[in-house]
């Protein structure tokens, strides 16, 4: 293709072109920062799932308004054109596929973020070792704040090769678990009860959602799990800790014994 | 019989006894509630006005009425008619029944009903356990409870369980008890919050659950209109049905004592606009206005807070306390309303005082004022049947404009989860409101006092910290758009 053909496939950009064209890079950006901005604010002042609604429409409109911009701003650039178009996205497709390859993956998995959502803002989510409430889905990577405030970007191109464990799947209800560990004789349906008692008594439990307390035994004694929701899903290690809290004292103040395991030193493992 | 039915409502009736699920809340005027949507939507968008600190401001032209005054004027609540009614129903009541709930909102005082019930049947009034008992061992109370067939009456079932787990064991065995039939016939009241919750608890659904319906603005009209007429009105107003008969001598002890039965003409005017909002003992006969369908609406139908609410809106003039005036009886009262905007007086102005805003308040009532006011320093007699002249004494309470408590900015998870422990026991001392929250004890603590010091809760002389009737509606949306548990009624 040589000079002459590829200018050929360009618009000649006058002063009336680039002010278009200015106009609509302008305002695209400027709605995407104000949908970034507003909507987020608008959805911390809510709770439940109008919040979760709201925070999970942002990266949807950015893309419409994205997708908006760019076919605006085409016909100004280029003759539109079968031929102009699959010449241009053909070299423009190559070039990115070599030179940019990680970061092209990226974006079209944050397209496909977008359409299956697997997360969206407000979701606590899963993705290889690390765990947070996502709170912004960008055109390349998704950020989580973790529990130890952290925020942590990872690019959406972890969608092709990592599963993505969702806690709450765009619903304000998430599921917490505490664990019990008591020595192994006992009257295992009063521990049952308490358990259940207890979760039903938190003050932050979501009355209405299922309360489960699953047991199994160990060869050092009984492990007990007391699975329930909170009424948010920020709530989750509050309830996770005062389930933890109010359970043991209960089970000590009924005389129930944990299960205590004596500690081996690292070495005898090794030596042994 | 409980009427499920409002086609069997009959006119003038007050209190009927309906099936939880048929209490109907009374609808707000429409300018209100598009008033009160304007006010959270510019909440939602951070334009909030600086939190108010009461929910009535200092008012430097009018003053509250004294204690005396307002229990002459808005005697406390008369059961006796609702017991009657009571009574009526459980006459038609199955056998089958083991027991009745009847679900008291918030303040609503439905444990006094259920008390003078007991006083007039003279049945067995079992006194709630103690905290102590209810988290500890509760075998002694469960005990005493009666045993055979004589009907007995528990005002307060929220009073016997708390949100731990050492405090759900007694109100379980009481229902185990209810539902074999070991107890006899029961009437339990209980706090609309609390039964909200105990139905995760226990089986609620297999008990019959009623309460009283929510007074609407035409009831409410009537109910203050024959408070206001010296509180007797209402047993001769009601149905036939409603009067009873053979009534004990000893009565509940809200019932006013030594108060006059008879008045003379009573009118109730807007403090800002002059407009008649009700009147007693008097020929004018007006229509319920929206400020109290208004009032209904903001109370939710519950008699106990908008009565609270209304006797925190009373007011007199400095100057005549007793505001006994003469009104000329011509069209003054029809007019008042249209012509105040129009009219210069500075009476009005004063009547309104500091509750109200300038230049309304300037122009307000006072076609009424002039009326009035003018009239009444010349013909102010003894209160009551005395006659001046040929016109008639009216006495005219002012009614100082509608407040709408908001909850001062800020407030988080920390304040909802006690605000939501208050609400479901009905009001908890703070040692163990303290012990049921997971927070540090000093932490709860000063969030009592911080709630205490907004008027958001208020301690009562029983020790126990309640949500106070002002802010009651505010914190119940504040905790269900937080998704917290609230009440069906």
């Amino acid at each position: 293709m040589d000079t002459e053909t590829i200018n050929a496939l360009f618009r000649r950009l006058d002063t009336g072109a680039l002010l278009e064209l200015t106009l609509i890079l302008v305002g695209a950006v400027a709605l995407i920062l104000l949908v970034q901005k507003a909507l987020p604010w608008l959805a911390n002042r809510l709770h439940g799932k109008s919040r979760h609604y709201l925070l999970a429409l942002v990266p949807l409109l950015r893309l419409i308004i994205v997708i908006g911009a760019f076919l605006l701003a085409v016909p100004t650039l280029i003759e539109p054109s079968l031929q102009n178009m699959v010449a241009i996205f053909g070299s423009l497709g190559l070039a990115l596929g070599f030179a940019l390859k990680d970061y092209a993956s990226s974006l079209v998995a944050g397209i496909v973020a977008v359409g299956e959502a697997p997360y969206r803002n407000g979701d606590w989510v899963q993705i290889g070792d690390t765990y947070g409430e996502v709170t912004y889905v960008g055109m390349r990577a998704v950020n989580l704040v973790t529990p130890d405030d952290n925020l942590v970007s990872i690019p959406h191109a972890k969608l092709w090769t990592e599963p993505i464990s969702n806690a709450n799947n765009g619903s304000p209800q998430l599921q917490c678990t505490a664990d019990f560990y008591l020595h192994p004789i006992h009257d295992g349906a009063r521990v049952r009860e308490l358990l259940f008692d207890v979760a039903l008594t938190s003050p932050y439990l979501a009355l209405g959602e299922p309360i489960a307390v699953v047991a199994a035994e160990q060869p050092w004694g009984t492990r007990y799990r007391l699975r329930a929701y909170p009424i948010d899903a920020r709530q989750q290690f509050r309830f996770a800790t005062d389930l933890t809290l109010r359970a043991k004292a209960e089970l000590l103040r009924q005389g129930f014994r944990m299960a205590a395991v004596p500690a081996r030193p690292e070495s005898a493992g090794v030596s042994g | 019989m409980a009427s499920s039915d409002s086609e069997t409502e009959q006119p003038g009736l007050i209190w009927e006894l309906v099936a939880l699920s048929d209490y109907r809340l009374p609808s707000a005027p429409t300018a209100t509630s598009a008033r009160r949507g304007l006010s959270s939507l510019k909440r939602l968008f951070g334009r909030r006005q600086p939190a108010r600190q009461g929910p009535v401001k200092s008012e430097d032209e009018l003053h509250r009425l004294e204690p005396e005054r307002l229990d002459a004027i808005t005697s406390p609540i008369d059961w006796r008619p609702a017991a009657q009614l009571l009574q009526e129903a459980l006459e038609q009541r199955s056998k089958l029944d083991p027991a009745w709930f009847i679900i008291s909102p918030p303040a609503a005082g439905y444990a006094d009903l259920l008390e003078t019930w007991a006083a007039q049947q003279a049945v067995a009034c079992i006194s709630s356990p103690s905290y102590a008992i209810v988290a500890g061992d509760n075998s002694g109370w469960l005990a005493d409870l009666p045993t055979d067939d004589t009907p007995w009456v528990l005002p307060r079932l929220e009073r016997c369980w708390l949100r731990h787990p050492a405090g759900l064991g007694l109100v379980r065995a009481l229902f185990d008890r209810l539902l074999s039939g070991k107890l006899g016939f029961g009437l339990v009241g209980c706090d609309s919050w609390a039964w909200a919750y105990l139905r995760y608890v226990v089986p609620t659904q297999a008990v019959r659950a009623l309460t009283l319906q929510a007074l609407d603005g035409e009831r409410l009209a009537n109910w203050l209109g024959q408070l206001a007429a010296g509180g007797s009105a209402e047993l001769a107003a009601g149905s036939p049905t409603n009067l009873p008969t053979g009534l004990p001598t000893s009565l509940p002890t809200s019932l006013p004592t030594g108060l006059p039965v008879a008045h003379g003409p009573r009118r109730f005017r807007h403090a800002q606009s002059g407009t008649l909002l009700l009147a007693v003992n008097d020929d004018d006969e007006i229509g319920v206005t929206s400020e109290l369908r208004y009032l209904a609406a903001q109370s939710r139908g519950n008699p106990g807070v908008a009565l609270r609410l209304w006797r925190s809106r009373l007011r007199s003039e400095p100057d005549k306390p007793e505001a006994v005036e003469a009104e000329a009886d011509d069209e003054s009262d029809a007019k008042a309303s249209e012509e105040s905007g129009e009219e210069a007086g500075g009476k009005a102005t004063d009547k309104a005082g500091g509750k109200t805003d300038g230049k309304a308040v300037d122009k307000a009532s006072d076609k009424a004022g002039d009326t009035v006011g003018d009239k009444a320093g010349d013909e102010t007699g003894d209160r009551g049947g005395d006659k001046a002249g040929d016109k008639p004494k009216v006495e005219t309470i002012w009614v100082a404009p509608a407040v709408e408590l908001e909850l001062p900015s800020g407030l988080d998870e920390a304040e909802a989860l006690i605000l939501h422990a208050l609400l479901l026991h009905d009001g908890l001392p703070t040692k163990v409101v303290e012990g049921l929250l997971p927070h540090a004890r000093f932490q709860t603590h000063s969030l009592l006092l911080q709630l205490a010091a907004a008027e958001v809760i208020q301690s009562e002389p029983d020790g126990c910290w309640r949500v106070t009737v002002f802010a009651y509606a505010a914190v119940r949306s504040f905790l269900a758009g937080r998704r917290f548990l609230v009440d069906a009624v």
